[in-house]
């Protein structure tokens, strides 16, 4: 039989034979196969060590197939290797953890790699690729071909049948009583207790459906989890799984350092079969949805639920792992490579990261923004650095030679992102193909921005520090070009900033005047630039602690177009209750009507209106509680404070109530009157308004109005204008 | 072998600028410590004194074993700088931990014949039972142990009025 | 992530602090005047990174020179300019 069809699922468990594949087909109908899947390791070690482990291995109960060959490792070469062959997949973990510890002295290879990974290396069926399935009378696959490859941009839309459940209320607030049910276009309520017709009526709704995607609100910390208990407790079968098996995946949270920073991870709950995707637990999900979790999966490798609740460096390095299983590169099991020893010297000039310049602050009128295109994967890849390629000088010349595992892996990314680019700036503002391609696009940034810190990651099977380091040379080097190139056609650079500068020239206000600049600058450096915008005027902006220091990447801007672009200043911060943050946008959307920097002044009774009413609302009780929600996470274990912050404060709270806060969690509270001074917002009693210290949020509006104002007005000032006076609204 | 506190770790730096002065040395920082900037001031910037420090650094455990086990035997001196501090990292099991120690010991007893060896410690922030079994297991060496005293403060004199 | 070195801001910072009881001796005027300095060499700090000195103290010593010369030629125009004005 041969079926066609999309790939939704590749798991194995004790039960199949092999790995099981479940399929979309092109009929409508679901398929589940088997495929004999056997997959390898491999050892490396003194001969007599390997001949050891030959022979324990033939004395155990599960078999394999053991083979001498030789196979490349990517930093000390070509090895003789042990290959062990196990003919179960889902024997692999238990095999290898009994040889580990009974050879720890050994070096292995191939240990811990996701099995989907392994069959998309294998077979270039990624998951959600279209393909062709041909089966024996058994059910058995004899053969799997792609139909297409993970790089379209704009593969046929999976018909996929979607069921929606959420909560009616967030469960850290109060106990939900109803779960929404929604799919095609039905929907329904379906209360929580009793527990018997809960499960009777979900696990009726799910065997009549047969959703291949369950989206949740609060599934993975809550609902399902809720879930499982009660079937456990009442011993009703629900078919959460589609696999006629009833174990899900479950993963219980953690905390874990990273980056400099701790990351919380919360519990999860995956399915077999079908998918589960918590809205709240997936990753970027509110910057890229559905769609972008399928162009995850695609392009990585990894399988559905995989993707969507990735942890930075994860989505990297299986493409990475992908690059490596398809060129026979052994994958380490333990990062062994350190680094090569340099001199104190070297050591000064190499550990730095990018150009960071201070800005000249106040404003600046008809100023571009200019950026390099994905400056460090673009440096990865014209240069070729890679892990195992000799680096060449500092001098911008690409390493000779057959590109590197990294350089391999990206390119595809990298041209992928730069045809999303230039496809989404000619498709017009309504074609319906927008979203999406927005939609993967940023998928694709995400993953092309962590690959650099991913490369001088301790636990990145192909990190390596000299070439982190070499990309933050080759940066440096870029930006300083570019800076020169302006300066020779006299422009002044008023900042700058690791992949990108302001240039500004008097007479200078078109697309075409900066054309020859950008040109010049690619042509010097190699690399991609583009321009950003050509800003009416921005505003650079100094420390609210020393006004003299000027302060990198933190600005704001009207673009010619009236769009608004800002960092770093309060409505940008996650930290800014929304209250605030609106507030400032919006006396940024009053000041980008006017036509230009001189006619600022113009918009200021619009802005005094609208702060003021701000400020009414706010002193009258009317600002929503919600919108003075501060959310900010905790460093570290709540003991670890000698004076707590306020998120240790709020989370004090919620400890005493028996919730358990774990570091890297967000914790998100309101400023009050009396002590402790905050008070957390998933308390069981919720917060009364008369409780908010008005003084305080007014303190905090006036301070981020502030921000937006006074550089307008020293503007204004030292252009010794009139129009100063009206900027007493600071007052 | 040194066993102080992290506080200590500026002399230390220190103490490196003053015997790069005299001969090349090999430096493996286990704990990201080699502060270029504070060695340089004791080397009133001299370029031929930096120029003389050749640094390593591992941030695993398993990159710190590799490192030992890859350096040929030589007569430069070895420095190993805040040496434990990889093997407190509790996301490697605890048996793998003391593996590698044992590793790296066996390594630093070859090195020792050709070439003076120190190795700086420093117990971890939060101390543990493995990380103090770590500890005692340098200390058990048959080599020197420094444990520096900390200087206590003088007693507050006591005033007239 | 492997950075070990100390970013130039914190190299600053540290020079800044290892002069808090030279600072602290001197008269209030003086004091500003030296926290003026301090300040024109963090509108540098980008050139003194990049500048890899092994002992970044010298750096800062040039911007501030380099402010401090700025400032002259600024002068000396404005001088000049009024001169000009008067005839």
């Amino acid at each position: 039989m041969i079926v066609a069809g999309w790939l939704l699922d590749v798991f194995t468990h004790e039960k199949a034979n092999g790995v099981v594949l479940w399929l979309l087909g092109d009929d409508g109908q679901r398929y589940r196969f088997e495929q004999a899947f056997p997959i390898t390791f491999y050892a490396a070690g003194p001969p007599e060590r390997l001949r050891a482990l030959w022979r324990f291995l033939q004395s155990q109960p599960e078999p394999a197939r053991l083979t001498r060959t030789e196979r490349r490792d990517l930093f000390s070469g070509p090895l003789v290797v042990l290959a062990v062959e196990v003919t179960h997949p889902a024997n692999l973990p238990r095999l290898f953890r009994q040889v580990s510890q009974v050879f720890p002295d050994l070096t292995f290879y191939d240990t811990d790699i996701h099995l989907a990974l392994r069959h998309t290396a294998t077979f270039g069926v990624f998951p959600t690729a279209h393909c062709e399935i041909e089966t024996d009378m058994d059910n058995q696959v004899k053969a799997i071909e792609p139909l297409n490859t993970p790089w379209e941009l704009d593969p046929a839309p999976l018909p996929l049948r979607i069921l929606t459940l959420e909560l009616d209320t967030n469960p850290s607030h109060a106990a939900p009583a109803r779960i929404i049910v929604s799919y095609d276009r039905c929907r329904y309520l379906l209360p929580l207790e009793p527990a018997q017709a809960l499960i009777a009526g979900l696990g009726a709704t799910l065997k009549r459906y047969d959703p291949d995607l369950i989206l949740t609100a609060w599934g993975d910390t809550w609902l399902l989890p809720h879930m499982l208990k009660l079937w456990k407790e009442h011993g009703c079968p629900l078919p959460l799984n589609r696999e006629p098996v009833s174990d899900v995946i479950h993963r219980k949270e953690h905390s874990y350092f990273s980056y400099g920073q701790i990351i919380y991870r919360g519990r999860q709950v995956c399915l077999l079969g079908r998918w589960h995707i918590d809205r709240y637990n997936a990753l970027l999900w509110n910057d890229y949805g559905l769609e972008g979790v399928l162009e995850m999966a695609r392009v990585t490798g990894l399988p559905i639920q995989d993707a969507a609740r990735l942890s930075p460096g994860t989505g990297i390095s299986s493409m990475q792992f992908l690059t490596a299983l398809r060129r026979g590169i052994l994958i380490p099991w333990h990062k062994h490579q350190a680094e090569y020893p340099k001199t104190a010297l070297e050591l000064l000039r190499a550990d730095m990261g990018g150009i960071v310049y201070q800005p000249i602050p106040g404003l600046h009128c008809d100023v571009a923004g200019i950026d390099f295109v994905s400056m460090y994967p673009g440096i990865m890849v014209r240069f070729n650095i890679s892990p195992e390629v000799p680096r060449s000088q500092d001098d911008l010349t690409p390493a000779p030679g057959e590109p590197g595992i990294i350089p391999q892996t990206l390119a595809p990314l990298l041209k992928r992102r730069l045809e999303f680019k230039s496809a989404l700036a000619s498709l017009s503002k309504w074609d319906a193909r927008r979203k999406p391609y927005q939609a993967r696009a940023s998928a694709d940034k995400w993953l092309l921005v962590t690959c650099f810190g991913y490369l001088g990651y301790k636990n990145a099977r192909f990190g390596r520090i000299e070439a982190h380091e070499a990309i933050t040379a080759y940066g440096r080097e870029a930006l300083l070009r570019a800076k020169e190139a302006a300066e020779e056609s006299d422009f002044t650079v008023l900042h700058m900033y690791v992949d990108g500068l302001w240039v500004q020239k008097a007479g200078c206000q078109t697309v075409e005047d900066f054309q020859k600049l950008l040109e010049a600058t690619c042509k010097r450096t190699g690399l991609p630039i583009a321009l950003d915008g050509i800003y009416r005027w921005i505003v650079f902006l100094s420390s609210k602690v020393d006004a003299r220091v000027p302060v990198p990447n933190r600005y704001f801007g009207v673009f010619q177009d009236g769009t608004i672009k800002a960092r770093g200043i309060e409505a940008r911060r996650r930290d800014t209750p929304a209250f605030i943050a609106e507030t400032q946008m919006q006396i940024l959307e009053i000041l980008a009507h006017a036509p230009d920097a001189n006619q600022l002044q113009d918009c200021l009774p619009a802005v005094t209106t609208l702060v003021k009413k701000k400020i009414a609302s706010l002193r009258a009780g009317r600002v929503p509680l919600e919108d003075l929600l501060i959310g900010q996470r905790l460093s570290r274990e709540l003991e670890k404070y000698r004076t707590p912050s306020p998120a240790a404060r709020a989370a004090r709270q919620l400890v005493r109530v028996g919730k358990q806060i774990s570091p890297g969690q967000r914790v998100r509270f309101l400023l009050t009157r009396d002590r402790p001074g905050v008070y957390a917002w998933d308390l069981p009693d919720p917060p009364e308004p008369r409780m908010v210290d008005v003084p305080r949020y007014h303190e905090l509006l006036l301070r981020a109005v502030q921000t937006i104002l006074e550089p307008i007005a020293q503007h204004y000032a030292s252009k010794k204008q009139s129009g100063k006076e009206s900027f007493s609204i600071l007052q | 072998m040194i066993l102080t506190p992290k506080s200590m770790r500026m002399t230390i730096l220190t103490l490196i600028a003053r015997m790069a002065q005299h001969s090349p040395l090999l430096i493996f920082d286990g704990g990201n410590q080699f502060n270029v900037f504070q060695v340089a001031r004791g080397a009133r910037g001299q370029p031929e004194v930096l120029g003389r420090i050749r640094v390593s650094r591992a941030f695993t455990c398993y990159q710190m074993t590799s490192l030992l086990e890859s350096t040929s035997s030589t007569n430069t001196p070895v420095l190993l700088l805040d040496f434990l501090s990889t093997f407190y990292d509790e996301s490697v099991r605890i048996m793998e931990r003391h593996r590698l120690l044992e590793k790296c010991l066996k390594q630093i007893h070859r090195l020792s014949r050709s070439a003076g060896v120190l190795v700086t410690v420093h117990p971890p922030a939060l101390p543990s039972e493995v990380s103090m079994q770590l500890i005692r297991r340098m200390q058990n060496q048959d080599t020197e142990v420094w444990l520096p005293e900390l200087p206590t403060p003088a007693p507050e004199p006591l005033r007239l009025f | 992530m492997g950075r070990t070195l100390p970013s130039i801001t914190q190299a600053f910072l540290h020079e800044q602090e290892s002069f808090a009881r030279f600072r602290r001796a001197l008269r209030r005027s003086d004091q500003v005047a030296l926290d003026d300095l301090f300040a024109s060499a963090r509108q540098h700090l980008a050139a003194a990174g990049y500048a890899a000195h092994a002992l970044p103290f010298e750096t800062f010593l040039l911007c501030m020179l380099l402010e401090e010369h700025k400032e002259v030629m600024r002068l000396r125009q404005q001088v000049e300019q009024l001169f000009a004005q008067k005839e």
